[in-house]
């Protein structure tokens, strides 16, 4: 790894920050950010990975050569960006979890990130069936926090992966998640995105075989100065390959996100079916809430949309709930938990899908300050 | 039974035998800018606009996105063509030579039968111009851009690329600013109606030439306008450039429905910029169909300044072999209660790539804001493509955005419906087509629709 790491960092010392200008005055303010003091400081926390029997967690420096090459940065490059060389210019090593082939197991992986940086690779072999569970809430401060996790669903392999990212609100995130589907094999992608301070999530998924399937729902909550930039991708390479996608953002104080989702689909993939659906409630008039949803089409023999919505609570909504005997504030945390509940109930793990209600609740509460400083 | 395709695309795509006065040297330079507002003899505050915008252009990169302009080199391109031929309002006064053109697009036949006025352009200077008399009696002003200058330069100097498409606003832009002449000024009074639509033609026939009109309109306090602008320009090998601006005010009450069908030969980049300033309670409308060109980057834009202002744009691009049709509507949603419908059709075939890029804003302070943007792109064949870009900027809560796109092909089951009615194949194809765009052919004047509609049908000829 200590070469890639070493180039990593010249390509690091060698490109300018990104500006995360997205065109048109869309774009995320990371002009406090220190890449130098994440350089310097060492941090030596590493994550918990609980598997069930029959699953391995190895490193992937005990691996032979070959196996380290193809899978080191097998579904993402160093030199792809200054966020992508910062990662690995902090990665000493990387964990393989493998589920050997023909496993189906109930219980969950359970990865408690922990890691300033971390690279994850999943290999789902054939014919498994697997349900991850990925928790980053570090309660202190990281500054950064950058994760890699790449998952491959090999021929006939389901993988279910949820995660839920509810870092203090002093980090930047960087999190890249990259899978690639197999023939008749299918990821379910599930964030739920929380906290930090700026957080640029990308989930990229190649459907490279025929009859892969995808799925990628994509819920946030930003409030105070939070600043979310999600990219969902589903880069459709093989005929008769599905996809779905689907984000719920509510944005409250002054929060401010981007949502991308893109859509690809090949000259060489016929007779795919994509969609891509993003929904906003805004819940305040300072939020800055932006969508870029993009179809890229190169095949005519697809069924292929995209949509996107905002809107504030409606009024009709809220008036009925009054006339029940609700009030306001109550009636505002039913209609959002209402509105996001779709995208969370899948979770299977009561404990996580409590702690996000009760996150929900403490986040879309009307802060004090923000009416003060604006009238 | 094969279909009736009576239309030929020689109308539009061969040249005329026509010796041009003064043709400038090709590229761009201070000396070429100065001889430009020379001829033209400006005043001193238009000079000074052409070679900042000269200055600018050169200062700034080419845009990095879009559509490929490799092709595109601006220093071939002949920035000024004189056609030797005086501006008038009597047909029979145009060089023969150039009415022939005009004819055979019928644009003397129009005039007299459906329209309040009509202006033609002949590569960089305006051949034609003429208004109804009731018109010029109510006030209603009609002229060459050039000749606005001289007769009207307090309103010229108030509105010209100042507030609604500035200088600076992009690398084009920059380049028209320095190299602009002809296009049309048009100032409607308050409260006059005009009940007919006024046109320009805008012709394009020295090979490698550029064409930069200008086109003003102010369409003040409650007055009415529908402008038509119709475009085309003979086949070369060598690659042209139109860059023209289109800067409509239409002011407190007001209404303008522009309608436009660009039909440039497949050898023009057409790097076109058209942006409304849309005062309180005031109205416009865009039809824009984009039929020719090699490479098309044209974003109409209205910009919702006063209260209450409402604004739709309907659009239709069609991708042909080698063409690149990057097209879209922005809106900018700047004041409270304003609301706007974009409704984009394209359709791309044999190796076509067509893009919708556009942009729905809502301001902070546009409460009750409301859009709503739907796009349906047809794909013929599997060596074609199809893009959406939408970008939607909201930044506050009191507002309603939606936004729909939808890309496919041709239903099979609608195709085989047709077939088992005695279609053969490519009737049914030209039929699904049709109703496929008629939202926009509907919207457009009648001899606009036919002209369309036979387009597109001579475009989907032989598949």
């Amino acid at each position: 790894m200590k070469t890639v790491q070493q180039q990593a960092r010249n390509v690091y010392a060698m490109i300018p920050m990104p500006m995360l200008r997205y065109g048109l005055g869309i774009w995320i303010d990371l002009s406090a950010f220190n890449g130098e003091k994440v350089l310097k400081e060492k941090q030596d926390a590493i994550s918990e990975i609980r598997v069930p029997k029959g699953v391995s967690v190895t490193k992937l420096s005990s691996h032979d050569k070959t196996f380290r090459e193809k899978y080191r940065e097998g579904l993402l490059k160093h030199d792809e960006n200054k966020f992508t060389a910062l990662l690995y210019s902090l990665l000493k090593d990387a964990t393989v979890i493998r589920i050997p082939k023909g496993t189906t197991v109930q219980t969950p992986i359970y990865i408690h990130s922990k890691a300033h940086a971390e690279k994850i690779i999943i290999i789902a072999e054939p014919h498994t069936k697997i349900t991850i569970i990925e928790i980053s809430d570090m309660p202190e401060t990281l500054y950064f926090k950058g994760q890699s996790i790449d998952v491959y669903a090999e021929e006939g392999a389901h993988v279910y992966f949820y995660a839920m990212q509810d870092l203090d609100e002093e980090t930047y995130n960087f999190s890249i998640k990259r899978g690639y589907v197999q023939s008749r094999a299918c990821i379910d992608w599930t964030d739920v995105t929380l906290g930090s301070k700026v957080t640029m999530q990308h989930t990229c998924t190649f459907l490279s075989a025929p009859e892969a399937h995808a799925t990628k729902k994509s819920m946030f909550i930003g409030s105070a100065a939070q600043q979310f930039d999600i990219n969902d991708e589903m880069i459709h390479e093989a005929p008769q390959t599905k996809a779905h996608m689907q984000s719920r953002g509510v944005l409250n104080d002054r929060a401010k996100t981007i949502y991308r989702g893109k859509i690809k689909i090949k000259r060489e993939a016929p007779q795919c079916v994509s969609q891509q659906k993003a929904d906003n409630l805004l819940l305040t008039e300072y939020v800055r809430c932006n969508a870029v949803p993009i179809l890229e089409v190169d095949n005519d023999n697809v069924i292929c949309s995209h949509g996107a919505t905002f809107k504030k609570i409606d009024d009709e909504q809220e008036f009925y709930l009054n006339t029940r005997g609700v009030d306001k504030e109550q009636a505002k945390e039913m209609i959002v938990k209402g509105f996001v509940d779709e995208l969370i109930n899948e979770i299977p793990d009561e404990t996580i899908k409590e702690k996000i209600q009760k996150r929900i609740e403490e986040k879309i509460k009307a802060t004090e300050h923000v009416h003060a400083t604006d009238h | 039974m094969k279909p009736e395709i009576n239309i030929d695309r020689k109308l539009y795509d061969s040249a005329d035998d026509h010796t041009p006065k003064l043709v400038a040297q090709p590229g761009i330079t201070e000396e070429i800018v100065r001889m430009i507002s020379e001829t033209k003899n400006e005043p001193e505050w238009m000079l000074e606009k052409r070679l900042k915008g000269l200055k600018l252009f050169f200062e700034t990169p080419m845009p990095t996105w879009g559509p490929d302009l490799s092709q595109l080199d601006v220093n071939k391109i002949i920035y000024f063509v004189d056609p030797n031929a005086k501006e008038t309002d009597n047909w029979d006064e145009v060089p023969e030579e150039i009415k022939r053109t005009f004819d055979r697009l019928g644009i003397p036949e129009a005039e007299k039968n459906v329209l309040a006025g009509v202006g033609a352009q002949y590569d960089s200077n305006v051949v034609y111009h003429n208004i109804l008399k009731e018109l010029k009696d109510k006030g209603v002003i009609f002229e060459n851009m050039d000749v606005a200058v001289q007769k009207y330069p307090e309103l010229v100097k108030k509105y010209f690329m100042t507030s609604c498409i500035p200088v600076h606003d992009h690398k084009f832009i920059m380049l028209h600013a320095a190299a602009w002449s002809g296009g049309t000024f048009i100032y409607v009074p308050k409260g006059v109606k005009v009940e007919l639509p006024l046109q320009a033609y805008f012709r394009m026939n020295e090979e490698k030439g550029g064409q930069f009109e200008h086109t003003l309109i102010v369409v003040d306090e409650g007055a009415e306008l529908h402008y038509i602008e119709g475009c085309s320009s003979p086949q070369y090998n060598s690659n042209s450039l139109h860059a023209g601006c289109v800067e409509l005010h239409v002011l407190t009450g007001a209404r303008m429905r522009y309608t436009s069908i660009e039909n440039w030969s497949k050898n023009v980049f057409n790097l076109n910029t058209k942006r409304a300033l849309v005062q309180r309670n005031a109205n416009m409308v865009w039809v824009n169909g984009n039929m020719g060109s090699a490479r098309t980057m044209l974003y109409p834009s209205s910009v919702l300044v006063g209260e209450g202002a409402h604004a739709e744009s309907l659009g239709i691009a069609f991708a042909g072999p080698g063409q690149e049709q990057d097209t879209g509507s922005k809106v900018v949603h700047a004041a409270p209660n304003t609301t706007s419908i974009l409704r984009s059709k394209s359709i791309s075939k044999g190796g076509g790539k067509a893009s919708y890029r556009g942009l729905v804003h809502v301001a902070p302070h546009a409460k009750n804001a409301k859009s709503t943007v739907r796009c349906d792109a047809l794909i013929i064949d599997d060596q074609s493509s199809s893009n959406t870009y939408p970008f939607m900027k909201v930044d506050n809560n009191d507002m309603h955005v939606a936004h729909e796109a939808t890309v496919g092909k041709i239903g099979e089951e609608e195709l085989f419906y047709l077939m088992s009615r005695g279609l053969n194949e490519e009737q049914a194809m030209q039929m699904i087509v049709t109703g496929f765009i008629e939202p926009v052919v509907k919207a457009l004047p009648l001899e606009y629709a036919v002209e369309l509609n036979k387009l597109i049908e001579m475009e989907m000829e032989g598949l």
